[in-house]
């Protein structure tokens, strides 16, 4: 599924990203890579979706939709984090 | 203003030298408080401005050592491809470089932490600054500096700019890595596959002569994560040995070499700060639940609409209350040359002149300027406008533009020159040029200021609300119709700041460092307008003035003819017209300006939306060429004309 459609307070983990370079380099430059932990904060219908990683701080991101619409995530459980 | 950091042992040098001694860098992530620590080490040498988005440079005195510090707009990485950022990286690849200031926000370690670790590919020594530990303690973040040190080979001190802590600290290291061979921070190894790639192209690049100012495993690197911006390396062997191990890592891990080369780093850095971090309390702090307030979905909303109508609210009337006090003063100077009109004519217009200068700067636009500057510090200062962004994304995708544009848009509001370099953050091309040609619509504090003092003497503040929502709805008609022209944006990627609590002391400092770039550069324009307007009125010439701008202004407006001169005036600054309507119509104070509700309505409307100033002209030029420039120019006229003529009709219909 994609991080627009992922559930929201639910640990995902990122399998691909499926944009250009410049939005990879955008993605890598914030430290948001394939296999990194993240949770999905807010989903709004309208405007970006929020995201903070798993492993780290309480660093958080906004994300807009049609970016995150090209990102792959997976749900996983908290144990394999 | 006395400079409070004197006892630093830290100098300006007055007149620019030659040849500088050693150049040190001033390198971070965006508003890790690199600028603060630029004023405080070079003597408040700089604008008032945290956004930085272009090199600072200043020369600086340490016992008696020339040196000279830069100020460089915040990087993420240095193979960034983001505009501002590529400002950053092209300097550095450009310029010698002796000693490198990085800057890490403490509470943000782990992405300072990654910086760092390319910063050491350059082969030159750094210093990190751990920045604003008082929002580290409130956190319960002890960052143990010993280890940190040896891990990376760097000299590391903590302290809080904002507050000044901790600087004296800082100029002794300087002193110290100037004076002694300060030691040379150990380059980060990578994986050995990576690091065989890296020394094949070290070779070719020792071997082929190309100059380089740094280590010859720093340009490796950076023509392995992003060759465009190294563009000298385009050598066959290089691009050979690239393709050999993009298609490795493509294949094998499904990645692009940057994002296999950043990960790596980001491991390294995340390892190191769970070492050397220790939390001691492990509590929500105050700014994190409202954080969750002001971001909420629907409460945030609400209080974004709050926080604008007081900020607009303080202005008015904060404004009106300085205005008050000066006022009498500036009065009282103006009755004391007015025997001098009869005497002595040609001098009385000139003194007359260079008075109402002074009049228009510390009577009317001072008064709204110095709230409006403190009160976008103190916003700027929590890192409210991030979460403005997220806020306002979705309507911002409406009229075509993504959330990060509105961070231009409300410097835009201080004024649009800042503005402007603001666009460099924007990624797109196609979204700096959109916001760049919306940036000279937005109400700058001058245009703020003629509606205000406009509004405040002859409409009330009914009409300066209906006006500032017309000039935000026909930004956002404006931005529809280009969106429609231009081809689609990228979306937001964007990092939401922690919440920090304002300093008020650096806010005060900035704030009087543009009250202070307001009263050199403005007043003398104003009080130069001033005396040639005064010429312009004695000799009488402003009819040509009048009779040139008389098709809009008297004939399509039914403004009085004698305005057209004020709009001349108003490209040089726009608060000159506010000055130059007072001799125009030849009057003392607003209140008495011959003019009806209607005419001073559709005056205000024309006056905010007609030609960019002097400097935004010159800015937008410089930024964007010539042919946006002079697009925008005759844009916004036609826009002014046609807005106005609207509000002609429209006030006629309801006041008849």
């Amino acid at each position: 599924m994609t991080l627009l459609q992922a559930p929201e307070n639910v640990p995902l983990k990122i399998t691909e990203i499926k944009s250009g370079i410049e939005i990879k380099k955008q993605l890598s430059n914030l430290d948001l890579y394939i296999t990194e932990y993240i949770i999905k904060l807010k989903g709004a219908r309208f405007g970006p979706i929020l995201i903070q990683k798993l492993k780290e701080g309480n660093e958080k991101f906004a994300i807009g939709q049609g970016i995150a619409d090209k990102i792959i995530v997976e749900s996983c459980n908290e144990k394999s984090i | 203003m006395k400079n409070q950091y004197n006892n630093l042992q830290i100098h300006n040098i007055s007149n620019r030298s030659d040849t500088f001694g050693k150049t040190i860098a001033i390198i971070g992530l965006p508003q890790s408080g690199k600028s603060t620590i630029f004023r405080l080490l070079t003597d408040m040498k700089s604008h008032g401005y945290d956004a930085t988005f272009e090199v600072t440079e200043a020369e600086t005195k340490i016992k008696n050592k020339k040196i000279k510090i830069v100020d460089l707009p915040g990087i993420q990485s240095l193979s960034s491809s983001q505009f501002s950022e590529k400002i950053a990286i092209n300097y550095l690849l450009n310029n010698k470089i002796d000693l490198i200031i990085n800057i890490i926000d403490s509470t943000n370690l782990v992405r300072g932490l990654k910086l760092t670790v390319e910063l050491l590919d350059l082969g030159i020594p750094v210093i990190i600054c751990l920045n604003f530990q008082d929002e580290a303690q409130k956190r319960g973040i002890i960052i143990n500096k010993t280890i940190l040190s040896k891990e990376l080979g760097c000299l590391t001190i903590s302290l809080t700019a904002r507050s000044g802590n901790g600087i004296q600290e800082l100029v002794n290291l300087i002193e110290n890595s100037l004076e002694l061979c300060p030691p040379y921070a150990k380059p980060f190894q990578y994986s050995q596959d990576i690091e065989q790639h890296i020394r094949e192209l070290e070779q070719v690049i020792t071997e082929t002569n190309i100059n380089v100012y740094y280590n010859p495993r720093f340009y490796a690197i950076k023509a392995i994560e992003n060759p465009t911006n190294i563009p000298k390396f385009s050598h066959p062997q290089i691009n050979k040995i690239i393709n050999e191990l993009e298609d490795k890592i493509t294949q094998q891990l499904n990645q692009e070499p940057f994002e296999f080369i950043s990960q790596i780093r980001h491991s390294y850095a995340t390892e190191l700060a769970n070492n050397v971090i220790h939390i001691s309390k492990n509590r929500i702090p105050f700014q994190d639940r409202m954080d969750a307030l002001i971001s909420h979905p629907i409460i945030g909303y609400i209080v974004f609409f709050a926080v604008l109508l007081l900020f607009f609210v303080c202005i008015f009337f904060v404004g009106n209350f300085l205005a008050s006090l000066i006022d009498p003063i500036l009065a009282s100077i103006g009755r004391s040359f007015a025997p001098l009109e009869k005497s002595s004519p040609f001098l009385w217009a000139s003194i007359n002149g260079a008075y109402q200068g002074i009049l228009g700067a510390l009577g009317i636009v001072l008064p709204y300027f110095l709230p409006l500057v403190l009160l976008t510090s103190l916003l700027e200062e929590t890192g409210y406008m991030s979460r403005v962004v997220l806020l306002i994304d979705g309507l911002m995708h409406k009229i075509g533009l993504h959330g990060k544009s509105i961070l231009p848009f409300m410097l835009g509001m201080g004024c649009s020159v800042p503005a402007l370099y603001a666009t460099r953050m924007l990624e797109n091309p196609r979204d700096r040029i959109m916001t760049a040609i919306l940036i000279p619509f937005i109400p700058c504090s001058a245009r703020l200021t003629v509606i205000f003092a406009l509004a405040a003497a002859l409409t009330g503040p009914f009409w300066a609300v209906i006006i500032l929502l017309y000039i935000m709805l026909l930004i956002g008609i404006i931005s529809k119709i280009l969106s429609r022209i231009m081809p689609s944006s990228s979306g937001l990627i964007m990092e939401i700041v922690p919440l920090k609590f304002p300093s008020f002391k650096n806010s005060f400092i900035k704030t009087w460092l543009k009250i202070k770039d307001f009263l050199g550069d403005a007043l003398i324009f104003l009080i130069l307008g001033g005396i040639v307007l005064g010429w312009v009125q004695y000799f009488n010439i402003s009819s040509i003035f009048d009779i040139m701008f008389s098709p809009i202004v008297s004939g399509l407006l039914d403004l009085p003819e004698k305005l057209g001169s004020t709009l001349v005036f108003g490209f040089l600054r726009k608060e000159l017209v506010l000055v130059m309507t007072y001799q125009a119509l030849g009057v003392s104070t607003l209140s008495n300006l011959p003019m009806t509700l209607s005419q001073v309505i559709v005056f205000i409307i024309f006056v905010c939306l007609y030609f960019p100033c002097l400097s935004t002209f010159i800015v937008l030029w410089k930024e964007f060429k010539w042919k946006i420039a002079i697009s925008s120019a005759i844009f916004s006229l036609f826009i002014a004309t046609i807005s106005s003529f609207i509000f002609k009709i429209l006030l006629n219909l309801i006041y008849i």
